[in-house]
């Protein structure tokens, strides 16, 4: 530490999708779990995938573009992260398709930089928070408020 | 003025028993005062009309009494001044004439505004003196007399105090307090006292008693005395009262105990008095008895944990097939016994928790006859009003949710239904014109309707209005149907209404009807018989958490359609199609109604019907207007447990909710009526294009 600037530090879990590393704090993480069986809702938005039913809540799965290619209808065929996304008044359980989980780790969140808009993909722009830099390249920070699609006006 | 700043602390569950028991009361007294009033002076001939002043004068006494026992000064005066002129009235002294009943009904209603005020936590507005000295003047003078006979002796108070039902441990403590003459609000200090001394004691009485504390008077220059037994601690006794504000003068004595001899004598007499007082509250308890109260969020949670039941005892049902086909048959027949009586188990609590949810639709037609009367006076039209069907049962959550819409069909009904005596006369009908509201089951559907026989709806006008408004062009205006028309009356921005009256047209309009009915899955419909009136029903779902449904397969997913809106299914083998347009036509009951597929409705949808021969076709009906939909294939019925949709997917037009099935996957509900008008949309705007 250099003293001049109070550290943040934070227990995170990092992630791939599309082969891009991706850091999310711990505490915004509900639960990791094998995710299938999802129910393909006609007229949601682009990244919701469908629904699937955890433990009598149903909730939206968000599936980010260039996730791995997978059948997400069958049984567990995919990962997914369980984040609260806060909402209005109450939390929105949501399940973040991921291609893999790779470390819990712990990071520096005052060292965030901000981030190129060109290095992040438009469906995730909103949650994205910043970048670390890393020897073994970037590390882009996700929150989960940006993660709940808005509502798209099918009939307007 | 805050009710906090006022000295009075209620928590908001307090206030909300309050202001129920509030409501309940002024409900009771306005019926029976709705029924003085309709006898047109001739009330009291009859022997239930005694009952029903005796259930008034009751009414305004508890609503004096609670209101009294808060320092809720304004009512307490109201519903003071209210009760003694129906004492006047119970006891034959004040002719039960309109002019006592026109008056009290005011009251009613100012007393209505200070239970919203108070609902809300809001300051209460004024009740207007002119109102009280009008029950007074009406009222018989013995009853001030009444009330002001009632301050008690010290002995009094200590046989009282003896009476108590627990024995008496310890001395018994004399609280003298001073209120000071200079305080705004003597009554809610001197309660505040007596409730401290409550507090701290096991048993106490007190002259004022609390439930004497009247109208923010006290009448013995600021006097209270209390009595108390069981204190562990008197000097914080004194503490506590002594720190209330507005107290100037505390005193506190210890008492011998135990009475004077020719006290004790005379405790029969008083034992009997108490006796009938008594039996007056334990009338109105023991009809309570067998009823609770009980919040309806609690309600809520227990319904859902049932639901959370009927899913698992479905999944358990499947769980125990997978059992016999694992060579574990005689364990799978076991346990299929013991999980086939858990789930009849099941069900009927999931009846029973529903059957609790249920209320009598009279709850919320009982206002209705009052605002009636309101709109007949203020308008000039002549109109007879009834009611039917109010019996019939409904969820507590529909209830609230179809108050506002019925309000504002009713005053639609008035304003716009029914025409003026003359024109009746000049059409030949009867110049009192007939609207009624009524309620009655239809499967699984309650249907609420508001009728009238009035002139109808002017088709042409709507379509009219609609373009003057920019709703519709020309060229759309050709291509709709009569329904089409009449659909435009739900738009937002509609109103045929010329000026906007004081009845309805105030900027709110169908389309906020339409909205909060939908929002409990229902629907709303418009009967149009040009010259001989019209209709407005209100098609509401029997319960709010399940709905028998059918199960179908479109794209190798499965979808739920509710059953009442299911017209009929036919093999898609059995049907000779029409393609002469865009959409495929099908002979259906001597008419062609149009064939959908899921993906007409979902441009993007990816996982589509098949359309083979081996597919189904779902006749379904909008309204009055029925079409087909396209399926794979019908996978039977079931009683589907209804599960909300949250953002970022809970609003889209066709798809109202979901459900989970045995095997843990979800399966979407779709609403017949929302696909149909997204489709109609969608085409009216391709045309356009």
């Amino acid at each position: 530490m250099n003293g001049t600037e109070h550290a943040q530090m934070h227990s995170m879990v990092t992630f791939l999708i599309d082969e891009q590393e991706y850091g999310m704090r711990t505490e915004a993480i509900r639960s990791i779990i094998p995710v299938g069986n999802v129910t393909y809702v006609p007229g949601a938005p682009a990244s919701v995938a469908g629904v699937i039913n955890l433990r009598g809540d149903i909730i939206p799965v968000v599936e980010l573009e260039g996730t791995r290619a997978r059948d997400l209808s069958d049984e567990n065929e995919g990962l997914a992260l369980v984040v609260e996304v806060p909402d209005e008044a109450e939390h929105i359980a949501v399940a973040l398709v991921v291609d893999e989980v790779t470390h819990v780790d712990r990071a520096d969140f005052a060292k965030l930089e901000d981030t190129d808009e060109l290095m992040v993909a438009r469906d995730r722009a909103a949650a994205v928070i910043g970048v670390l830099s890393r020897e073994e390249g970037p590390l882009l920070i996700l929150e989960p408020t940006g993660l709940l699609p808005e509502e798209e006006e099918v009939g307007a | 003025m805050d009710w906090d700043a006022e000295g009075i602390d209620l928590s908001a569950e307090e206030r909300m028993t309050l202001v129920t028991e509030a409501e309940e009361e002024l409900d009771r007294a306005e019926d029976v005062l709705l029924q003085i009033e309709a006898a047109a002076g001739n009330f009291g001939r009859r022997d239930e009309d005694q009952e029903r002043l005796d259930t008034l004068f009751r009414s305004m006494h508890t609503l004096k009494g609670n209101a009294a026992s808060i320092g809720w000064e304004g009512m307490t005066g109201l519903a003071h001044a209210a009760e003694d002129l129906m004492q006047g009235v119970r006891d034959g002294e004040v002719p039960p004439a309109e002019a006592v009943a026109d008056v009290l009904l005011r009251s009613v209603d100012v007393m209505r505004g200070l239970t919203a005020a108070m609902a809300a936590g809001k300051a209460s507005p004024a009740v207007p003196p002119a109102l009280v000295e009008e029950m007074q003047a009406l009222s018989v003078p013995t009853a001030e007399e009444y009330y002001a006979g009632d301050s008690r002796s010290s002995t009094d108070l200590l046989r009282q105090l003896e009476a108590g039902e627990e024995d008496l441990d310890g001395p018994i403590f004399e609280v003298k307090v001073m209120i000071s003459a200079d305080t705004d609000i003597p009554a809610v200090r001197a309660l505040q006292v007596i409730l401290a001394c409550e507090e701290e004691a096991a048993q106490m009485v007190s002259d004022p008693a609390k439930d004497d504390i009247d109208g923010g008077i006290l009448d013995d220059g600021g006097r209270v005395t209390c009595y108390l037994a069981g204190i562990d601690d008197p000097a914080m006794l004194q503490t506590r009262v002594g720190d209330i504000e507005g107290v100037e003068a505390v005193e506190i004595n210890r008492q011998e105990k135990g009475l004077p001899d020719h006290l004790s004598e005379e405790e029969e007499d008083t034992a009997e008095e108490d006796n009938g007082e008594a039996s007056d509250a334990s009338l109105v308890r023991s009809a309570d008895a067998r009823q609770i109260r009980v919040d309806v969020a609690l309600m809520d949670r227990l319904m859902n944990q049932v639901v959370e039941m009927v899913i698992n005892r479905n999944r358990l049902s499947s769980l125990i097939d997978t059992l016999g086909d694992h060579g574990l048959a005689d364990l799978s027949e076991e346990m299929g016994a013991t999980v086939e009586q858990m789930a009849g188990i099941t069900t009927s609590l999931q009846e029973d928790i529903m059957q609790t949810r249920l209320v009598p639709l009279d709850n919320l037609f009982r206002r209705f006859p009052r605002m009636m009367r309101n709109l007949r006076k203020s308008s000039s039209k002549e109109f007879e009003f009834t009611i039917d069907g109010g019996d019939t049962e409904i969820d507590r959550s529909l209830l609230d949710a179809i108050g506002d819409p019925l309000i504002h069909i009713l005053r639609n009904a008035v304003d716009h239904g029914v025409e003026d005596p003359a024109v009746r006369e000049a059409n030949g009908k009867d110049p009192v014109a007939h609207i009624r509201l009524s309620a009655f089951r239809q499967e699984n559907y309650i249907m609420v309707e508001v009728a009238d026989d009035g002139g109808g709806l002017d088709t042409d006008a709507i379509a009219a209005q609609a373009k003057e408004r920019g709703l519709i062009d020309v060229d759309s205006e050709r291509r709709m149907s009569e329904e089409d028309v009449l659909d435009l009356l739900f738009t937002n921005g509609f109103s045929t209404s010329e000026e906007v009256t004081e009845i309805s047209g105030r900027g709110v309009g169908l389309d906020v009807v339409r909205r909060d009915v939908e929002e409990v899955n229902g629907t709303v419909l418009v009967e149009n018989h040009p010259g001989r009136g019209s209709a407005f029903r209100l098609s509401l779902p029997l319960t709010v958490t399940t709905v028998r449904s059918l199960l179908v397969d479109i794209g190798s997913q499965v979808y739920v359609i509710p059953l009442g809106s299911i017209r009929e299914t036919i093999r898609l083998e059995a049907v000779d199609l029409h393609h002469t347009g865009d959409t495929p036509m099908l002979p259906f009951r001597g008419d062609y109604i149009p064939l959908f597929r899921l993906e007409d409705f979902f441009p993007e949808c990816d996982r589509a019907a098949s359309g083979g021969d081996e597919g189904y076709i779902v006749v379904l009906s909008m309204d009055r207007r029925d079409y087909g939909l396209l399926v794979d294939g019908l996978l039977g019925e079931e009683e589907s447990v209804i599960k909300p949709l949250r953002r970022p997917i809970g609003n889209i037009p066709g798809i109202s909710s979901a459900t989970i099935r045995p095997d843990g996957r979800v399966a979407l509900i779709l609403d017949a009526n929302g696909l149909f008008k997204e489709m109609r949309r969608t085409a009216r705007r391709a045309v356009n294009e």
